[in-house]
């Protein structure tokens, strides 16, 4: 049996252990805070550049002047957009620059000399950069529902434990796809074009340009199904009260749907890019 | 697995398939229409047993293979044929039992957080090789002493000097105290005053702890100062494993006599003696074979007026140059192209 042969490797096996990491993750998070804090006027100017909601907040309000469209009013559109700003900053992700660029200059190796899948310093750095953010948007958030006396949500402790729920899931869906492309650094040079193209997917069928149900219906049958919907809008749409029961089951059921798809391709990626990365290198 | 070597490797290959493109526009089109591979033979066929606590230095050019074989042996390359295991385990499959006992020092790479003090680092590495917090403490007492870390730890990584920071860096990497080390060019960049300081380090390690040492390096004071035992690389193949002196008895079976002058000489001929390397003023040197020395150098002091003289042993990089070129003289007459590989 030669050493080229299909022997897997632990990377190859496993991928994603979060449990029995407690520890490991709390030194790792201790240290992405200090570097957070050593970020944060950066942190702040980086959030700035995530207006776009309120950029399109800022046409649809003109185009509904003169009438609701569809079934969303002014105000309606007031209250989805600030809420989409809100995901948008809690969900944010950037970690498949990091990726690519530690694969293509070969400073991935020293990572993988650590008994530890790097995945998970990555993840406690966008945690710890979520708990600077928080610090922003809360006191933000709570200045908007005193602007916007007329902001319209549904607020149960239905709507408010699923909310948590599709916003952790949706960022992990962001997480993750982006890490998939990320992977493919393994293998291709422009890994970070196919992500710009996946990000304006995002935009459009996320429920940024426009929501979802101002799509013609066609369209909108499809995005509903689609990853992008979970990244951005379906948290947006649990919380504004338009969904019936059975529509949120479903899409709760679809959301997680994605999850485990995704869970699984990124194991299977990471499996093969570290078996090419063994092969050549950096 | 108490009885195995700490490293055995055995008829290790690691090929690669590189695109070859000739240069130019008419390059990149032909390459375009038709891509022609050559296969690199970045280690072919090396064989060697390390003991533990040996300390052993790895020679060889650019390109010879000497850090691709250091990445095979920490995990982060598989072979392409043979058997490569370090304590008792295939590398290539990156057990965490095994990444917990080994460590791979580049010099150009660095895993110290840039903008944080080192010590961040280390608490994370602590907690990643779940070494306890009593140990830990201990443990970077002890390299802080070893290493004159001090003040260092507090103060930003990327506000320490290259050679403070190759301090932390090698502090970092030994935290969890492994057995086996790979040191890949840990001086590269280095003052002199540090470089002698990361040997010592080196040889108190290898003292205090029996850990077995790989050292790769192109400054010769390293291994001379450090390995007994060298294994030479070039194109790949294993020209030498075995102890340095004999290898330069072998290869330079001749020592440098080197004199100085009381007054001109008057008429003498330096040749008459042996092989004049430089001839300056009141100054020369010879190469002379060696055990005809004693009597030369007898000669010398009796018929040339000489006011100070010393022997020596030839450089080392001599020794290693002669050797790579008895190779290169090898290769060519066998026919094989020499290839410009990395």
């Amino acid at each position: 049996m030669t050493s080229d042969e299909r022997r897997r490797t632990k990377d190859e096996r496993a991928g994603l252990a979060f449990f029995g990491l407690p520890g490991k993750y709390a030194a790792l998070l201790r240290r992405a805070m200090g570097l957070m804090l050593e970020y944060r006027a950066s942190i702040v100017i980086w959030m700035l550049t995530g207006v776009m909601p309120l950029v399109m907040l800022a046409v649809w309000y003109a185009l509904a002047e003169s009438g609701p469209i569809g079934s969303y009013s002014q105000n309606d559109f007031v209250s989805y957009y600030l809420l989409l700003t809100l995901v948008r900053q809690l969900t944010n992700v950037w970690v498949i620059w990091e990726l690519d660029y530690e694969i293509r200059h070969g400073d991935l190796s020293i990572k993988l000399l650590h008994p530890i899948n790097p995945i998970h310093e990555y993840i406690a750095s966008h945690l710890a950069d979520k708990v600077f953010r928080l610090w922003i948007l809360i006191p933000l958030a709570f200045l908007a529902w005193w602007l916007f006396p007329t902001l319209h949500y549904d607020f149960t402790p239905l709507t408010v434990t699923l909310w948590l729920v599709a916003m952790v899931v949706a960022w992990l869906l962001r997480f993750l796809s982006q890490y998939c492309f990320g992977i493919l650094a393994f293998w291709i040079s422009q890994a970070l074009t196919l992500n710009e193209m996946w990000f304006a997917a995002m935009l459009m069928l996320g429920g940024v340009v426009a929501p979802l149900d101002l799509f013609p219906a066609p369209v909108a049958a499809v995005a509903n199904y689609l990853p992008f919907r979970f990244m951005l809008s379906f948290p947006v749409e649990i919380l504004l009260g338009r969904l019936s029961t059975a529509d949120l089951m479903l899409g709760s059921l679809t959301m997680l749907g994605w999850l485990v798809f995704l869970v699984m391709l990124y194991r299977w990626l990471w499996s093969k890019g570290i078996r090419q990365f063994s092969a050549f290198g950096a | 697995m108490p009885n195995q070597p700490p490293i055995y490797v055995e008829h290790l290959c690691k090929y690669y398939s590189v695109h070859q493109k000739e240069p130019g526009l008419i390059g990149s089109i032909k390459s375009f229409v038709r891509r022609r591979y050559t296969e690199v033979k970045a280690v072919d066929d090396v064989s060697f047993t390390i003991g533990a606590g040996e300390i052993v230095g790895f020679l060889g050019p650019n390109g010879a293979g000497k850090t691709t074989t250091l990445k095979v042996l920490s995990g982060l390359l598989y072979p392409t044929r043979g058997i490569a295991r370090v304590l008792g385990f295939t590398p290539s499959e990156r057990q965490p039992e095994f990444l917990r006992q080994i460590t791979l020092v580049m010099g150009q790479k660095q895993q110290l957080s840039w903008d944080l003090p080192a010590i961040e680092t280390f608490l994370v590495n602590a907690a990643i090789y779940e070494i306890p917090e009593a140990q830990f403490k201990q443990r970077l007492a002890e390299l802080s002493e070893l290493l004159d870390l001090g003040p260092l730890l507090k103060k930003q990584v990327r506000k320490l000097s290259l050679g403070e920071r190759m301090k932390c860096e090698l502090a970092a990497a030994l935290l969890h105290r492994p057995q086996v080390l790979f040191l890949d060019e840990p001086t590269i960049g280095l003052d002199v005053t540090m470089q002698t300081r990361i040997r010592q380090f080196v040889r108190e390690y290898n003292e205090r702890y029996g850990a077995t040492i790989i050292l790769t390096s192109h400054y010769m004071a390293d291994v001379t100062a450090l390995c007994r035992r060298v294994i030479v690389i070039d194109h790949g193949k294993l020209l030498y494993d075995g102890d340095l002196h004999t290898l330069a008895e072998k290869i330079a079976p001749h020592k440098l006599i080197r004199v100085e002058f009381a007054q001109p000489l008057n008429g003498q001929r330096l040749e008459d003696y042996g092989e004049v390397i430089s001839a300056r003023e009141q100054r020369a040197a010879l190469l002379v074979p060696r055990d005809a020395t004693p009597e030369v150098a007898a000669r010398m002091l009796a018929q040339l007026p000489i006011a100070d003289v010393t022997i020596e042993e030839p450089p080392i990089e001599d020794v290693i140059t002669r050797v790579f070129e008895q190779a290169a003289h090898a290769r060519a007459e066998r026919g094989e192209e020499d290839v410009d590989d990395e």
